[in-house]
This record gives C-alpha cells, structure tokens and sequence, in this order.
C-alpha cells in the first residue's frame, strides 16, 4: 500500500472513531500515532508520541487560549458579559435575530484583536449561549453564529494565517493584511444577512423582539462602560503598541478580574465554579491541539496533501478548472486538518503552480485563507464546533452541525464574489502603493 | 526508489537555504546515487520541521538528514556556539570555513551520533530598529530588541538594551506593534520575513554570527551502500564548506537591496568603531566563556582558535 | 469505590486550582511586564532610559502555560468535558454507548499512557542533554515535570472514568469519556 493511501485510510479510520463517540482529540492521537508507527516503525512513533504534547502546549502565542478563556469567565461571573449583550439588544434588538447579529458583530470586533478562531469562539461562546438562550433563542442559531462569527478573525487583522501565507511566499504582509479589510467585512456583512434571512423564514429561530422605552435603552447602553472600557483599552493598546495581541489576552482578563473583584461578584462558590470552567476547557482545548498534532505528523509522512497537490498541478486542466479544484481540495482538506498545517503543506507547492497561470499572489492569500477557514466550520470535523460544543457542553452536536449550513451558503456566496471580483481584495492594497 | 531518505529543516521553502542550498543538494545526491536514492524534503512549518526537535529527530532516525540551528534548543552544540560570540568573525566564509576546520579536533563531542554534513555561520548580522536610530553603543540603552542567540542576547544586555525573546516568525508583528524597537539579525530576514516593511534604521556593526548544522543519523549513514556514502561524502565537507561564504552574500544581497529601495538609514561601522565595541563586550565574552569552562568545555582554548582563524 | 472516588476528587481538586493559579500567574506576570515598559517609556520622556521588564516574560508565561494545560488535560478527563460528537450514537440502546463509552475512555487511557511512557524516556533526555530555555536558561526539566505530572493524572482519571462507566456508577453525558 502507498504512502498516501496509509494518509487515507487513517482519515476514514480517525472520522469512524469520531462517530461513534470517541473523543475527539483521542480519535486523531491514537489514529495518529499508529499511522506513524506504520510508516515509521514504532521508534519513530515513541518520538511523536514524547514530542507531541509538549510541542502542542509550548508556543508562547497559545497563551491566550487559557488567557482569553479566563477573561470570558470573569466577565460572565461579575456581569459584564450581561451588560454587554443588554447594550447591543438595546441598540438592535428591535431587529429580528438582533442578539445573533450582535454576536456576529462582536466576533468580528473581538476578531480584529485576537487573531485565533479558536480563542474566539470559546470567549464569545461563553458569553453568548447563555444570553441568548435566556432572550428565548433557539440553540441551533445561537450556536452557528458563534462558530461562523469565530472564523471572522481569521481573516480580519492582523491574521497569523495571512503573516504564515506572507512568509511562505515571500508576499508583503501589509499588503495581504490590507487585502483581507474588505473581504473581511464582506464576510461579516453577508454573515449578517444570513442572520436576516434565516429569522424571516423560521420566526421560531430567534427570540422576541424587546420594545424597549429610550430612557431604558439609554440606560443599558450606557451600563456597558466598564465592558467597553476593557474592549478599549485592549484595541487602544495593541494599536499604540502598549502590547501585542497575544499580550492583550492578559490585560482584558486582568480588566474583567478588577471588575468582578470591584463588584464583589467572586464568592467562594462561584470562584470555584469559575475555577473548574476555565481548567476544563483550557483541557479540551489543548487536549485537541495535541491530538490534531499527532494526527498531523502523520498525514505529512504520508504525503497525501502533497501527493494531491501535485496531481492537481500535473493534471493539465484550465486555469479555470485548477482554481476550482484547489478550492474543493481545501475544503476537503479542511473538515479533517488543522488550518496552519493545511496552509504550511500545500502553500509552497501550490502557490507556484497558481500564480503560474495568472492568478494575482496576494488576492490568492486571501482565497486561500478564506478557505482554510471555512474548514473550522464544516463538519465533521470542525475546530470550533468542538470548542464550542467544549463551552457549553449541553449542545448537541447535531444541533451545532445544522445549523451552521445556512452560514456555509453565505460563505459559497463570498468564495464566489471574490472568484469573480478580485478587486475586493486588491482594490485597497493597490491604493496603498 | 530503493532507499528512501527524509530530510527536515526548519525554513520556509522561499528561504535561500532551502531552494539554493538544500533542495539542489537533495537532487544531487539521488543523481549521485544513480536513482538508487530519493530525498524528501520537510520544510519549516511541517511538525517534522519543528526546529526545537530536529535535533533529536536527526538523532533518534525519525529524520534522517535535517539542518538546523545550533542554538535552539539551548543547552546544545555549546562549543560550536562559542563562534556566536559578539565581533569574533566578519564574514560567512570566514566563519564557515573556520568552524568546519575546526570540527574535528575542537567541536566534533557536540554531533555524537551524527555524521555532520557542514556546519556553517551566516554573514555578521546588524542591529534594526524601528524608530529609535542606532549608530553607538550608548543609543542601545533601554531598547527592547530580539535577540538571535544566547550570544546576543547576553550582547544586548550588556550595552543596556533589554533582549526579548521571540521566533523569527513573530517578530513582523511585534515590530509593527511597537512592543519590540529591533531585532538583532542579518540582512537577509529584511527580505524573507518582510521586515523591510517594519525596520526603518539599521546599523552594520558587523556584530555576531549564528551557526547552523547540516547532518545525517550515523545509522542511516552506516547503513547505505558503499557509493553511495561516496555520494553523501562528496557533497557534504569541504565541497560544501566552501560553498556557504557566496551563498551567504547572495541570499543577504536580496534582503540589503530591499532596505535600500526602501530608502532606509543605513549606518556601516568602520574597524576602529568595531573594536570600540569589542572593547566594551570584553567583560562579557569573558563571562560566556568562564561559565563554559565551568561545565568542563575548553571553552577559552576553542576561542583562541577561532580568533586565529579569524585573523587569517 | 466511594472511598476512591472521593480521594480521586480531591486529588483533581488541587491539580484544578495548580492550573487555575498558574493561568492567573501568567496573567499577572504579562500585566506586571506591560507595566514596567509603560514606566520605562515615561520616564524615558524625562530623558532616562530604563530597561524595566519582567526577566525571561514568554519563558515564564510558556511555563505556566505549560503546567496549566497539562494538569487541565487531566482534569478534562477526570471531569469528562473532552469533546466528543454524539451524531450517530444519540439514537443507540443503552447497553451499546455504555460499550462505547467504556472503549472511548481505555482509548484515552493508552493515548495517555502512550504519551507519559514516551514522555518520561524523552525527559531523561533532556536531563542528559541540559537542554535550557531561550531567555532565562532554566532547564527544561521544568517544563516536562509538569507535563509528566498532567499525563500520570490523565491516566488515572480515564481508568477510572472506564471503571465506573462500566459499573454504570457514572452518567453517559454527552463529551464523556
Ligand atoms: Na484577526
Ligand atoms: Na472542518
């Protein structure tokens, strides 16, 4: 049997695991390691297995994952996070689905800081399940918002995929960061009007609208100012170069700490409460990380996103054609492989074979990031389903994976503007020259 | 093919490492070999390119060639890194050649278990900035600056700078942000990691070196047939030693083009300002060195050799 | 079995609060840093320059991060929260998911166990080697002490959680191992 098709089976043995109810994160170790073995011998899977967790949970930028998890617990235990989704029912809650909206939005906002979908996803999550919930949300809708809005900060900077993609192809980070501002709101616009449209023909989906006197309004509006504050100092920071954005983790959950601490909110109750919620969470997150990380270093021995590339590049087709075939390997790719690894594998062999056929460099980042996102939200396997499914533990994954469709056709809908417009991507780095 | 080889390093494919250096090397030797041999290649990024683990990778046979950096993980190649001690040498040939001279006799208890292919050193880095102009020791003072190596970082504390540590690949990001003023690195990253676009003012002090490894699991290397370990000896030593000096200046070419397009301050230090400088580190080296000599390693003995080579 | 459980409790209890406090120190140490360069630059507008930072801020930070996830990870396990998908199994008679939740749980006990055996070989190589952090030299026993202690917990908590599954002394809730 070759390589890549070891690569092969080892994905329909990990997805079989995954259905019937293995964790996650145990499926792709365990798959993980015996592919390796079989390729490598056991030797070079006893390395693997001694690298992996240490290697998953070292890098300095995953700090904010623990960081930002416990900023959303402060924030969720001392009333912030209340006070915030109050403001924004206040401001659009008039709208029918406004609280989904208002998450949508402030996943981009929390986006444009953070740089990591997965951070994302569990700080919004945290947040947002239970207000909603409690304004008579459905979950389905609840839950899809969060995890699409997540993948917003992917793609709005500053983006660690996009600084990754420069870097591979020698492309100016600037350039691609500035590329990535109108499709970024594009996705957040058209994230938007799938909201509007999916509260139009299921009413059931979102809750009542709230009338809500001025005076009330005003007041919940302006109640959110220690929330605000926080958000302000973090965006005001990094842009003053006070501190970076993996640093920013740090000064927001020490904001929301001081917060909770001024409102006496910390009982001994719920510290503990908080305590175990931030512990187990920062676990399964992890516990992904070094699973995925395994199954990675087995995927790239096997050489099947390689060995897939290159027939793409040798098939002969039509510029056309190989566009469209490298979206759908993406996408494929996407439902099983971790995002950055997905983009340091195949890059460097499919960025020359792209731009050979006329494709402009930049605007092909923005595609390719574009994608590689997608895939966080397309099941089965999708990185911030299971985070979010890891926040709020009640959501059945049936629940998460329905209703995040609805949100993938507003994604086909952007994939296909930007395929057939470029501009919305060059137009601004074009005028920055 | 019969044998199959993986080699792993630790740069992105755009490096000049990667596609004058490693990739050619790879073709040649399963040219070499007759198509008795082919190499795959697993660059930075991969997890098998994980550059804290090519190291024991190399060793363990999980990789059977792989090319990284003498300095990370700390703790390694300590005597190979005595050469990343600040104004030692001042170019990459001189540093390449020298070190490779140097193996067998002074560096070779740093690559047990490895047939070392080359070592190597690249062009003598320069300190970038983003706003705050550098041109003597004294404008260093309260600077945060990325350090490249153990070296430099003790370097940069002692002309009252405050050394950051951070991959190569954060540094754009930092840089841009404000949280770092510099970075303390070659020419070359200018153009590679796109820091062109952040740093504004760089000094040539011709200041440090780092070194760089390129070497085979000895079983592996034990283990393939007799020509082709011809192939693996004729491509590797002094053919290939030689060979770092022009590839050097021609990958830091890329990187000092693109500082100057951008219309940069570039500042050049004369020899007279650069034994000021030395001067000043003195206390310093004196200080990497003595701790080395406590862990046992001939530390001032490899130093002195060094210098000799550098003097040549 | 009660008896077990209820020191097993405990146990988890301390390894919950370990990793709660170190999240809270890399917190703290990252806030203290961005402190200090904030002094730094306003008293450089006065004409010093002081180089006030915290020593060694990521090497720490990785640190503490380090032992956060790890004791974290076994928490996870001994708590269930590792995520899993219940598409297919929702709708199986009870018998079948207790078998596959029985079978989830060994599967993470050997991934675990497969990680610690290996991890504690590699540790002794790092002992052997003095491998050191990049900022502050620390050795870097110390980032695998952590690590060895999370995995030893991970096992012991998906063996346990296999036990009572088994028993049926513990509830099959959705991410259960
Ligand atoms: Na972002
Ligand atoms: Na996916």
């Amino acid at each position: 049997m070759s390589d890549p098709l070891v690569g092969l089976l080892g994905f329909v043995v990990a997805l079989a695991l995954i259905l019937v109810g293995m964790p996650v994160a145990v499926a792709l170790g365990l798959v993980g390691a015996v592919g390796f073995a079989i390729l490598n011998g056991v030797s070079g899977a006893a390395f693997v297995l001694a690298s992996a967790p240490f290697e998953a949970m070292f890098p300095y930028t995953l700090s904010v994952i623990p960081l930002f998890l416990l900023m959303g617990v402060f924030a969720a235990r001392c009333g912030l996070s209340r006070d915030l989704y109050s403001a924004a029912d206040a401001l659009v809650g008039r709208l029918r689905g406004g609280l989904a909206l208002a998450t949508i939005v402030a996943s981009a906002a929390f986006g444009a800081i953070c740089g990591s979908s997965l951070a994302t996803v569990a700080t919004i999550g945290r947040v947002a399940v239970p207000e909603m919930r409690a304004a008579g949300y459905d979950d389905r809708l609840s839950a899809a918002s969060i995890a699409a809005g997540g993948t917003l900060g992917v793609l709005i900077p500053p983006s660690i995929l996009l600084v990754i993609y420069g870097i591979l192809t020698e492309q100016s980070i600037g350039a691609l960061f500035s590329a990535a501002i109108i499709p970024g709101l594009l996705a957040t616009l058209l994230y938007g009007l799938s909201v509007a449209i999916q509260v139009r023909l299921m009413p059931e989906l979102a809750g009542p609208p709230r009338a809500l006197g001025r005076r009330e309004r005003r007041a919940d509006v302006l109640a959110a100012w220690p929330a605000a504050l926080i958000f302000a100092v973090a965006i005001g920071g990094i842009q003053f170069g006070l501190f970076s954005p993996t640093e920013a983790a740090a000064v927001g959950a020490a904001g929301a700490l001081l917060v909770a601490l001024a409102r006496r909110a910390l009982t001994r109750p719920i510290l503990g409460a908080a305590v175990m919620e931030v512990v187990s969470t920062t676990g399964m997150v992890f516990f992904i990380i070094v699973g995925a990380t395994l199954f990675n270093f087995f995927v790239e021995t096997a050489g099947l996103p390689q060995y897939l590339v290159g027939a793409i590049a040798e098939s002969g087709f039509s510029a056309g054609t190989v566009l469209l075939l490298v979206i759908v390997f993406y996408l494929v790719l996407g439902c099983f492989m971790d995002s950055m690894a997905m983009i340091f594998l195949t890059v460097p062999f499919i960025f020359p074979v792209v731009t050979a056929m006329g494709y402009d460099p930049i605007w092909f980042g923005i595609l390719v990031v574009t994608v590689a996102e997608i895939g966080l939200i397309t099941p089965p396997i999708g990185m911030n389903l299971f985070v979010l499914q890891g926040v709020a533990p009640d959501l059945a994954s049936r629940t998460v994976m329905r209703g995040v469709v609805p949100f993938l056709i507003a994604d086909a809908v952007r994939l296909a503007l930007l395929v057939a417009v470029p501009s919305l991507a060059l137009w601004l780095p074009s005028t920055m020259r | 093919a019969e044998i199959e080889l993986k080699l792993a390093h630790f740069l992105p494919t755009a490096n000049g490492m990667h596609h004058t250096f490693m990739e050619p090397w790879a073709r040649a030797l399963e040219e070499c070999s007759g198509g008795k041999v082919a190499v795959e290649i697993f660059p930075g990024g991969t997890q098998l390119g994980n550059v804290a683990k090519l190291h024991d990778a190399v060793r363990r046979g999980v990789v059977d060639i792989a090319h990284g950096l003498s300095g990370l993980p700390g703790g390694r190649f300590e005597r190979t890194r005595i050469a990343e001690l600040p104004f030692l040498f001042s170019s990459a040939g001189e540093a390449s050649e020298a070190l490779w001279a140097l193996y067998p006799d002074y560096l070779a208890p740093d690559y047990e278990g490895l047939k070392v292919l080359a070592i190597h050193a690249h062009n003598p880095g320069q300190f970038h900035t983003t706003t705050a102009s550098v041109t003597r020791p004294e404008d260093l003072r309260g600077l945060r600056l990325r350090f490249p190596t153990a070296a430099g970082r003790a370097m940069i504390e002692a002309l009252g700078g405050t050394p950051v540590g951070l991959p190569p690949g954060e540094v754009y990001e930092n840089a841009e942000k404000g949280v770092i003023d510099g970075a303390v690195f070659t020419w070359e990253t200018m153009a590679s990691f796109n820091l062109a676009e952040v740093m504004k003012h760089h000094l040539d002090a011709g200041a440090y070196v780092t070194t760089f490894w390129f070497a085979m699991n000895e079983d592996t290397y034990e283990s393939l047939p007799d020509d082709v370990k011809q192939c693996v000896d004729d491509l590797s030593g002094d053919a290939l030693a030689a060979k770092f000096g022009p590839w050097w200046d021609e990958w830091d070419a890329i990187g000092l083009e693109r500082v100057k397009a951008e219309g940069h301050e570039i500042v050049v230090l004369g020899e007279a300002d650069r034994a000021a400088w030395r001067d000043r580190l003195q206390p310093m080296i004196e200080a990497y060195l003595a701790e080395l000599e406590e862990k046992g390693i001939n530390a001032r003995e490899i130093y002195a050799a060094m210098q000799e080579r550098a003097g040549e | 079995m009660s008896l077990i459980r209820s020191v097993v409790d405990r146990l988890f209890l301390v390894a919950a609060t370990l990793a709660f406090l170190a999240i809270v120190a890399a917190m703290g140490l990252t806030v203290a840093d961005i402190v200090l360069r904030l002094a730094a630059r306003i008293t450089a507008l006065a004409g010093g320059r002081p180089g006030w930072a915290v020593p060694g801020l990521v090497d720490l930070t990785q640190l503490a991060v380090m032992t956060a996830a790890s004791l974290a990870i076994a928490v996870a396990f001994h708590r269930g929260t590792h995520v899993a998908v219940d598409l297919l199994t929702s709708g199986l008679p009870t018998g079948t998911r207790r078998l596959l939740a029985v079978v989830a749980a060994l599967g993470g006990a050997a991934l675990a166990a497969l990680c610690l055996y290996t991890g504690v070989g590699e540790m002794r190589a790092q002992l052997q080697y003095t491998t050191l952090s990049a900022t502050l030299g620390i050795s870097y026993v110390w980032y695998w002490v952590p690590l060895i202690a999370g995995l030893a917990l991970s096992v012991i908590a998906a063996l346990l959680a296999a036990v009572e599954l088994w028993l049926g002394t513990r509830p099959m809730q959705l991410g259960d191992v």
